[in-house]
């Protein structure tokens, strides 16, 4: 069975069976962090989840994968959420409870992690964080529109004081 | 930096979210002068948060009136650039090498765009004489 390696730069080489992947490993050309696409089935997985090359590499702290509890295979693992996510999730809380415009930025940054996440470049504990950020983010963005159109109406309709909400 | 086909398309993006935001802040310009408070934090505490005032700042810049918008608040223009640059380099990247100090760096700079409007409003905050 063989490898490809997939690169930061999107490149394949490969495939390489375990034993010059183990060599790759130990030459630093290979991280933990290196996805790697099984040559048949196209399965992905993070180099250092492959049980052949795991223990050439440091703890991670990675849990053990069972079931439905598992990771979608290249998933970076461990080491806690970045900061990015909780930045996104802490933008989108100020930005519904005190400044929409925050909610833009909540957005965006979530969304961009969401994908990060997915493609197996930032840590799989981000994700909900992340996706809390850019929910909040579009809930507000939502209130200050809704927010405006309350408003209009109201002056629509001849009425000069608007309560605050 | 981006292949062009990249940065064509990101600039697309860009200028359309820019164009809703400008569009959005002309038209609901003369709404928000007269507008309700939308804050949580004023309406409970009385006192400005860090951003208050910035939709109003942003609705006087998109009709192009400078000192009106620096009036409601200083760091408008700051505020809108550094949200700019985070928008361009976050929107539809992937994490890379190449990109990542990019995408830090604008994180960072939009941080501290914030950290400085609460420092603005903390001295407000201080009674004076």
């Amino acid at each position: 069975m063989g490898y490809y390696v997939i690169a930061h730069d999107g490149n394949r080489y490969g495939p390489a069976d375990i034993s010059t992947l183990q060599q790759w490993v130990r030459e630093g050309r290979i991280v933990a962090n290196t996805t790697l696409e099984d040559e048949f089935t196209g399965t992905k997985i993070r180099a250092s989840l492959l049980p052949e090359l795991s223990h050439l590499f440091p703890s991670t702290g990675a849990p053990p994968i069972d079931g439905a509890s598992a990771p979608p295979p290249g998933a970076m693992v461990g080491g806690g959420p970045s900061s990015r996510a909780t930045t996104a999730l802490v933008l989108g809380i100020v930005g519904l409870i005190c400044c929409q415009l925050l909610s833009i930025a909540a957005i965006v940054i979530g969304k961009s992690e969401m994908n990060d996440v997915d493609r197996g470049l930032a840590p799989v504990e981000g994700r909900g964080l992340a996706q809390a950020g850019f929910i909040l983010g579009i809930v507000g963005v939502i209130l200050l529109v809704l927010g405006l159109i309350y408003f209009a109406v109201m002056l629509g309709v001849g009425l000069n004081s608007v309560p605050n909400f | 930096m981006f292949p062009i086909s990249e940065f064509l398309r990101r600039l697309t993006v860009l200028l359309a979210i820019a164009g809703l935001i400008w569009g959005g802040a002309y038209v609901a310009s003369p709404l928000v002068e007269r507008g309700p408070v939308l804050c949580t934090f004023r309406v409970v505490s009385g006192k400005s948060c860090p951003t208050c005032g910035m939709t109003r700042a942003t609705c006087a810049l998109a009709r192009g009136h400078w000192r009106e918008a620096m009036r409601h608040h200083p760091l408008v223009v700051p505020f809108w650039v550094a949200m700019i640059a985070l928008i361009w380099v976050h929107r539809g990247a992937t994490a890379s090498r190449q990109r990542e100090p990019w995408r830090r760096v604008s994180l960072y700079v939009f941080l501290c765009v914030l950290f400085a409007a609460t420092v603005f409003r903390v001295i407000e905050w201080i009674p004076s004489g």
